[in-house]
């Protein structure tokens, strides 16, 4: 079986915990390297070596990590680089205050922000993350993308916003992102379907079981999130 | 004795300007009402006018956004996008007859018409050409975006303290079907220009000082009291003339009018002043420095100059007050949620899982 290494945000806390739910003889595949919380992608969180292909994280945000072929290739040269870091919705959703503003087909009494307003604001959450993905790629092409789970309706930080805003804007940043990973040839691995309420939330059935928690899932969606990890690397060759 | 003797030195050449290096000419303007740092002050205009809100914010004034960006947003995107450049997305504002439009669809005197420019396969706001970078994907896209305006700039004359309107141009572009009135000749930065439908209006002193008049009556019906208002004249010469004069010569007559009409309202109007923005660029006794080479855009170094002039003149009383204040009707939109209490769960989520590594 081809190693995965999973590296990225906190999002990495539930599959971890998903692991011990594994069979196992399908557990030495994984391992894990975090990185740190994905809130310190307001800024960019790495360095990147074009000439020696090296990435160090920034160490005063996140673990000090190198990922080089070396580092990675360690694990063998079929390896597969399983990043949760881009497609996360959670600081566009916090940061902005969406029950004052809304995309201008939403917007009743909110201030209407124009298409490529938006489409700004999610260029500008998700570009330091998108370029460190991009650099990791070059280092090892075999990386893709773990989706992290959207938001719970339980989560603290909707209250006033309105759902349909909220969804609207989960959406079209998952469907921006996307597309620029496509453009940079990075797969994506999807959220497991299963997880997906008809609302385009996360089922409250994989929410985190402390529930002063309402932003991460629970070690069932991080089983769930493994066997599509592994779904998709036994489809590459 | 005749009134000239008791006169202060400012009123005389010799000791007020030719004694004294350019730059320590002062007293060129005193607030004729306070303006202090927690006046909540309101910016439209022509381009000058944006400088206002700059300086503003930079001295710690309490300048009216009432159509902010995001919180968050970075600030060359918010720019790029035309916010905080106005207290609402208007775009430049250049002659009284425009204010007034634009006063009385706040207040719902008028509608403003249901006309858009096609370019490129983007649609743009005749009223606001080029407020949106590249245009909006669609006409009601468009529409929806002017109705936020529109709002938003009935807020910010409707709960500002002071009004500061910068006057800009007397040459304008009419819709004879219509009515109304453009910001830009149709053609020039988008639309079709049609000669029939397109006509061309050189204001005079009469025409500009009624719509200014008019405009300001208007905003004060609407409210139990005031605001106040600052007149300014851009010094900024204009790009080009449809006149049939010489464009120097163009320049002159149009800023006279408006220097004239500014100073015939401040005068006649209660509540109503001055600010001498333009005679701070152009005067003589400058020699033309704080221009760019062009002779036309006025650089940083006269920018500067007109705003600490207007500092000085301004009552030192009160202590300074945060830069920007969205409008009251918005006054949800606060600063950035804060983060921390997910970062912290974040933290202990890692922490949870794998440890102190970080």
């Amino acid at each position: 079986m081809k190693p995965v290494i999973i590296t990225g945000d906190s999002h990495l806390g539930p599959i971890r915990r998903g692991l011990d739910l594994l069979p196992e003889g399908r557990r030495n595949r994984f391992v894990f390297w975090p990185l740190g919380k994905g809130a310190a992608l307001r800024r960019k969180c790495h360095a990147f070596d074009a000439a020696t292909l090296t990435l160090r994280t920034a160490s005063r945000v996140w673990v000090d990590r190198v990922f080089s072929r070396e580092t990675i290739g360690a694990m063998g040269s079929d390896t597969v680089l399983a990043v949760s870091l881009p497609l996360n919705t959670s600081r566009i959703l916090r940061d902005y205050s969406w029950e004052t503003y809304a995309p201008w087909h939403l917007a009743q009494a909110e201030f209407a922000l124009s298409d490529q307003m938006v489409e700004a604001m999610i260029d500008g959450d998700s570009i330091h993350a998108l370029n460190m993905v991009r650099n990791l790629a070059r280092i090892w092409p075999r990386t893709a993308v773990i989706e992290a789970p959207r938001f719970f309706a339980n989560a603290s930080y909707l209250s006033r916003k309105r759902l349909d805003v909220i969804r609207h804007v989960d959406a079209a940043y998952r469907d921006r992102v996307r597309t620029m990973l496509a453009e940079a040839g990075i797969d994506v691995i999807p959220q497991p379907a299963a997880t997906i309420t008809d609302k385009g939330m996360t089922a409250l059935s994989f929410d985190h079981h402390d529930p002063q928690d309402d932003h991460h899932a629970n070690e069932a969606y991080g089983k769930l999130v493994l066997e599509e990890i592994g779904a998709y690397v036994d489809r590459l060759h | 004795m005749n009134p000239y003797d008791i006169l202060p030195q400012e009123a005389f050449w010799s000791p007020a300007v030719a004694k004294k290096h350019m730059l320590d000419i002062s007293g060129l303007w005193k607030a004729p009402f306070p303006i202090l740092p927690k006046t909540r002050i309101a910016t439209y205009g022509s381009c000058f006018a944006q400088h206002f809100s700059k300086a503003l914010v930079a001295r710690g004034y309490t300048w009216m956004n009432a159509e902010p960006a995001p919180s968050g947003v970075a600030e060359e995107t918010a720019r790029h996008f035309n916010y905080g450049v106005f207290s609402s997305r208007t775009g430049n504002i250049y002659t009284t007859s425009l204010l007034r439009q634009w006063v009385e669809w706040a207040m719902e005197k008028s509608v403003p018409p249901a006309i858009h420019w096609e370019k490129e396969g983007r649609i743009h706001d005749p009223f606001r050409p080029s407020i949106e970078p590249g245009g909006f994907g669609s006409v009601n896209e468009m529409i929806r975006s002017r109705q936020t305006c529109i709002a938003a700039f009935r807020d910010s004359i409707m709960q500002c303290s002071l009004l500061v309107f910068t006057l800009g141009l007397t040459e304008s572009w009419w819709d004879a079907e219509g009515g109304f009135e453009y910001p830009m000749c149709p053609g020039t930065h988008a639309g079709t220009f049609d000669a029939d439908r397109h006509v061309f209006r050189n204001q005079d002193y009469g025409f500009v000082r009624e719509n200014l008049l008019k405009a300001i009556s208007l905003i004060r019906q609407g409210r139990e009291k005031g605001p106040r208002i600052l007149l300014t004249v851009s010094p900024v010469p204009l790009t080009a003339t449809n006149s049939g004069n010489h464009v120097l010569v163009a320049t002159m007559e149009s800023k006279s009018i408006l220097r004239a009409v500014a100073g015939n309202v401040a005068a006649s109007v209660k509540g109503v002043s001055y600010f001498p923005s333009y005679e701070i660029i152009n005067s003589p006794v400058f020699r033309g420095m704080f221009f760019e080479p062009n002779l036309r855009s006025v650089n940083g170094h006269g920018v500067g100059h007109v705003m600490n002039c207007f500092f000085a003149g301004l009552d030192k009383k009160g202590a300074a007050a945060p830069g920007t204040v969205p409008a009251q009707r918005k006054s949800r939109r606060g600063d950035p949620e804060p983060a921390s209490a997910d970062d912290v769960k974040c933290d202990e989520e890692l922490l949870d899982v794998f440890g102190r590594q970080k």
